[in-house]
């Protein structure tokens, strides 16, 4: 052929393609194939994306071809008979579950087994689903953008930063890349009491501002949404959901207009919205006030305290929105605004989710190799048992039966099987759903509906039938050419009998390997997570009893009464029963940066303002804060009656804040500035860590007594004897006999709380460990059932091995050491993958050590023992062996 | 060559394109598969374009209803040997026929537009 454009690099490849191709297909086209590639090559090489695009034609042009040329052998077609044969798959279909039903036992543990490959499966990309993809149930979700503060001079990193009231309104009014942009209180659960009614109720509230329901396209079911003019603290306006306009409201049409009391203030409903609507960062809402954006904060660029997040406008790009922001920020110092902050952009979806993608993959990863497990436990099973029919095929064979008529029994048999395994993965996975719901940590979006979509069905039918192919490809290969011989040996094949031993064992190996990986992967995490909770918190967070109590805004305006009610409220909970101290914190401790300000060195009231700000953690305390959480005092002393109202300003600061303020001065009776005031260093406590993994940072602790800082969502903390969760009633009515209209809300443990900073690692190394334990259990019984087969085919030699003096124990011995050997080549080849792995894993899971020697040795440790236990069975059973008999039968 | 019946004619009308295109080159010579593909591109076949991976099927789609022969492989001048198609006598009478309906419609359609 001529070749106008030089030689055609691809023809060893094509050739060998070709070679692959049924014996009638290659001769008669396997030309013409490399003639076409050879043109499409020539073709494409004269384009710039030429070789891309070749090599994408090239794979779907000899997937296509080898497809129908393999249907066309398999079902003994020849170039030029009628049909696709599906009269001879009915029939072998028909045929297939005749024999399966025959052998229900071997059925019913296929089945099973690829059910649990299958059912894992389903249940974990069920739970990718609903996390990963789809946990923005708006419309138009992708167009969905949050926006951060950013400090322009680190760059590199991104900060994360809330944002101030006036940045939140220059991005609504001067960002036209943006149809409409929400902004909400930034993320801490807040709460507001409803009273008026029987009892007072806790409902979760959330301020927007007025484009926050048009931003996530919802549309009130009844009345409307917010006006920009009542984005004022004055404001006296709420939307509430459907649930509570039933319950409170009468749900009556007539009810938009009328009032609820909420912090003992009467608000008027303005609007009702569906009870499935879910904020995106909050979760489930009862009630929205609006925000005060245009009041006394509105021009106030220091205080970030919002969140935003904007829809993107039809025809506008990411990168146009970027430029814009850009433009923006650089105005920000003529507006009044810093000048060493901007803004930073991420999809709100990928913001949701970002954090739990690495370890959710894990997961996956782990489940995938437990399917490659569970199908090759399978294989095995069914090499067993077309070995003990390999007669019969020798015999159809020689009679003239077609290796293909042989092949499609197999793959017909298989499909069957792994549909079967499939079907019953499906229910499976649909079973432990509910089971996952309820360890899912409570953070990890969309984990709360969880649900199985008609995609991931699909693809387990897709997976189910491309399972049932390989394994019948690759066993009907295997025994539909069995020679002529093993008719003669009555089906004993003393050539062909040892390799298949052979190959079986191999197998076991394989599922051994793929054990170790999944125990070690599952140690790994174990590890990292009880290496983050045996870490030294500072704190003692057992026993200890923690819920919030919100304080309405009306009855409780001024610092006095805030302090009053604490102080009473202590002296109740010291009254119950157990009660060892009782305290009270703006922040539990252990749950991250909160109120974090600037604060400086100052010596004095009149001393020099020239010392740079650090950023501290301002915490407001009371009653028994240190005894209570089990934070040590080191130096000076805790807060006493002495520091009151009039009296100056006192602080009891960490350790972290002395050395980076400090560093080796002696801090007792030294001076901070912080907040606008001066306040006085009386005694320094142990660090407290910021979160489970992170570093304690600098923090100080005010008194309320002294300093209130307007909150007036103060959480409580009460050290019992025994279980914290049986002191809830009395802490109920405790609050209640210091103000009836208030209510407890969020009683944990703090043991509780603090673990939450790693609740998505624990989350995951549950499903871990329990895969784990499945593949050890799946391959143990691997083992077993090659030891048991080589036992049935070795009775002869072991009884004539017992008839010449063989002792029992040695007999046990040899089998026993026979798994062994088995369980350690395996678990060798599991080490090598867990270390080729090893990158992988440490690139998915930043804090995890992929070769923790404990999770290793753990692994094989727990290999070897099942290895052992799953040897032990055929060894009793070959010890009692009757030698008699063996020579009887031989 | 075999006679047909128009009964039997019939059954085969009217031709797809790609039938019509693959009659029609081989009508003018027998040729290997490859081939096909790139004459029936031209536009006196039709101009018509055939993946060279559905060839295949549609060959054998053709050889199954007895249009097309599967002629065996043949010795080339300028390559290894291929294996080569050809038109068959019921073929020929059908691509006939197809040609006798197609200009029924066209001379019925520029009637129309005089």
């Amino acid at each position: 052929m001529t070749d106008p454009h030089g030689p055609f690099p691809g023809e060893p490849w094509v050739t060998g393609l070709v070679r692959w191709m049924p014996a009638r297909f290659r001769e008669a086209r396997g030309l013409d194939l490399l003639d076409c590639y050879r043109d499409l090559w020539n073709d494409g090489a004269s384009r710039a994306e030429g070789r891309m695009a070749f090599a994408i034609r090239a794979v779907v042009w000899t997937a296509w071809v080898a497809l129908q040329q393999w249907w066309v052998r398999l079902f003994d077609r020849s170039y030029g008979e009628a049909g696709m044969g599906w009269d001879v798959w009915i029939g072998e279909v028909r045929h297939a579950v005749r024999r399966l039903r025959r052998q229900p036992a071997f059925t019913a543990i296929v089945v099973l087994t690829l059910g649990l490959g299958f059912g894992a499966n389903t249940a974990v990309v069920s739970v990718l689903h609903s996390v990963l993809v789809s946990p923005l149930e708006v419309e138009e979700s992708d167009r969905l953008v949050r926006v951060y503060g950013d400090r322009i001079d680190l760059p590199g990193e991104f900060d994360r930063l809330h944002l101030s009231t006036p940045a939140t309104t220059r991005l609504r009014e001067q960002v036209s890349s943006f149809e409409s942009v929400a902004v909400i209180e930034n993320q801490s659960p807040s709460g507001i009491d409803l009273t008026g009614g029987d009892r007072p109720e806790r409902l979760r509230l959330l301020r927007t501002n007025a484009e926050y329901f048009e931003t996530l396209r919802v549309a009130p079911m009844l009345g409307r949404t917010f006006d920009p003019s009542e984005e004022l603290g004055e404001s006296r306006v709420a939307i509430v959901t459907e649930g509570v306009w039933l319950r409170h409201l009468g749900g009556s049409a007539e009810a938009l207009g009328s009032s609820l009391t909420l912090d003992g203030e009467a608000y008027r409903v303005v609007g009702v919205v569906d009870d499935g609507f879910r904020d995106p960062l909050e979760g489930s809402i009862d009630v929205w006030l609006p925000l005060d954006l245009r009041g006394a904060e509105a021009e106030y660029w220091n205080n970030n305290w919002l969140t935003a997040f904007g829809r993107v406008a039809p025809g506008s790009t990411l990168s146009g929105l970027r430029s814009e922001l850009d433009a923006l920020q650089s105005r920000f110092p003529e507006m009044g605004g810093p000048s060493d902050t901007g803004f930073a952009t991420v999809p709100l979806h990928e913001d949701l989710v970002g954090a739990s993608r690495p370890i959710l993959l894990a997961v996956f990863g782990a489940v995938s190799f437990l399917l490659l497990l569970t199908a090759v436990n399978v294989a095995s099973l069914m090499m067993a048992r077309a070995a003990r029919s390999e007669r019969e095929f020798a015999v159809r064979r020689s009679l003239g039966s077609s290796r293909s008529s042989l092949l499609r029994r197999f793959v017909t048999e298989a499909t069957l099987l792994s549909l079967a395994g499939g079907l019953a993965g499906v229910a499976l996975g649909l079973g432990s759903l509910d089971l996952i719901a309820t360890i899912a940590p409570a953070g990890l979006p969309g984990s709360t509906q969880l649900r199985m979509g008609t995609t991931t069905v699909l693809v387990a039918a897709a997976a189910a039938v491309f399972v049932g192919l390989v394994l019948g490809g690759a066993t009907g290969w295997l025994f539909s050419k069995p020679s002529l011989r093993s008719v003669a040996s009555g089906g004993r094949t003393p050539s062909v009998g040892p390799r298949r031993a052979k190959l079986r064992a191999n197998l076991v190996r394989m599922e051994i390997a793929l054990a170790v990986v999944l125990l070690s992967g599952a140690g790994v995490l174990l590890f990292a997570v009880q290496d983050l909770r045996s870490r030294d918190l500072g704190i003692d967070p057992g026993g200890v009893l923690t819920f919030k109590v919100g304080l309405p805004a009306a009855r409780y305006g001024s610092d006095a009464e805030i302090y009053h009610f604490s102080e009473r409220l202590h002296e109740r909970l010291m009254a119950i029963p157990g009660a060892q101290s009782a305290a009270v914190t703006s922040r539990l401790p252990v749950t991250g940066s909160f109120n974090t300000w600037g604060t400086r060195r100052a010596y004095g009231p009149d001393a020099p303002h020239d010392v740079p700000n650090t950023s501290v953690n301002q915490r407001w305390i009371a009653g028994d804060y240190f005894e209570t959480i089990g934070l040590e005092l080191l130096r000076g002393r805790s807060f006493a009656p002495s520091d009151a109202a009039d009296t100056p300003y006192r602080t009891v600061v960490n350790e972290a804040l002395v050395e980076s303020l400090f560093g080796e001065d002696p801090p007792l009776g030294a001076w901070i500035r912080v907040g606008g005031r001066y306040t006085q260093i009386v005694g320094v406590v142990e660090n407290e860590a910021l979160t489970m993994r992170s570093d304690p940072s600098p923090t100080a602790y005010h008194h309320q007594r002294q300093w209130i800082s307007g909150s007036k969502k103060m959480t409580q903390l009460v050290r019992v004897a025994g279980n914290p969760m049986a002191a809830v009633v009395a802490a109920r009515a405790a609050v209640q006999a210091v103000d009836p209209d208030l209510v407890v809300f969020e009683p944990a443990e703090l043991d509780r709380v603090v673990g939450r900073g790693i609740a998505l690692e624990r989350f995951a190394t549950v499903l871990l460990a329990v895969f784990a334990g499945l593949a050890l259990l799946v391959a143990a019984l691997g083992l077993y059932g090659v030891l048991s087969h080589a036992i049935a085919e070795q009775r002869h030699e072991l009884g004539i091995r017992l008839a010449l003096g063989a002792d029992g124990p040695g007999i046990v011995g040899m089998v026993v050491k026979r798994g062994l050997l088995l369980a350690v080549s395996g678990g060798i080849v599991g080490l090598a993958v867990v270390w080729s792995l090893g990158g992988v894993v440490e690139s998915l899971i930043v804090e995890v050590d992929p070769g923790d020697p404990r999770a290793i040795l753990a692994a094989f440790g727990a290999v070897l023992a099942s290895a052992i236990v799953a040897s032990l069975v055929p060894a009793l059973r070959a010890m009692r062996v009757d030698p008699a008999e063996s020579f009887r039968g031989g | 060559m075999s006679v047909h019946t128009t009964g039997d004619l019939s059954d085969h009308l009217p031709l797809k394109p790609l039938d019509m295109g693959i009659l029609v080159v081989l009508s003018e010579r027998a040729d290997y598969g490859y081939q096909i593909v790139k004459r029936i591109q031209r536009p006196e076949a039709g101009g018509l374009r055939l993946a060279p991976s559905n060839l295949y099927n549609v060959l054998d789609r053709m050889i199954r209803t007895g249009l097309v022969e599967d002629l065996g492989r043949e010795s080339r001048a300028d390559g290894p040997p291929r294996r080569f198609f050809g038109i068959s006598a019921l073929g020929r009478d059908v691509l006939a026929a197809e040609m006798v309906r197609v200009g029924a419609v066209l001379r019925a359609v520029s009637g129309r537009t005089e």
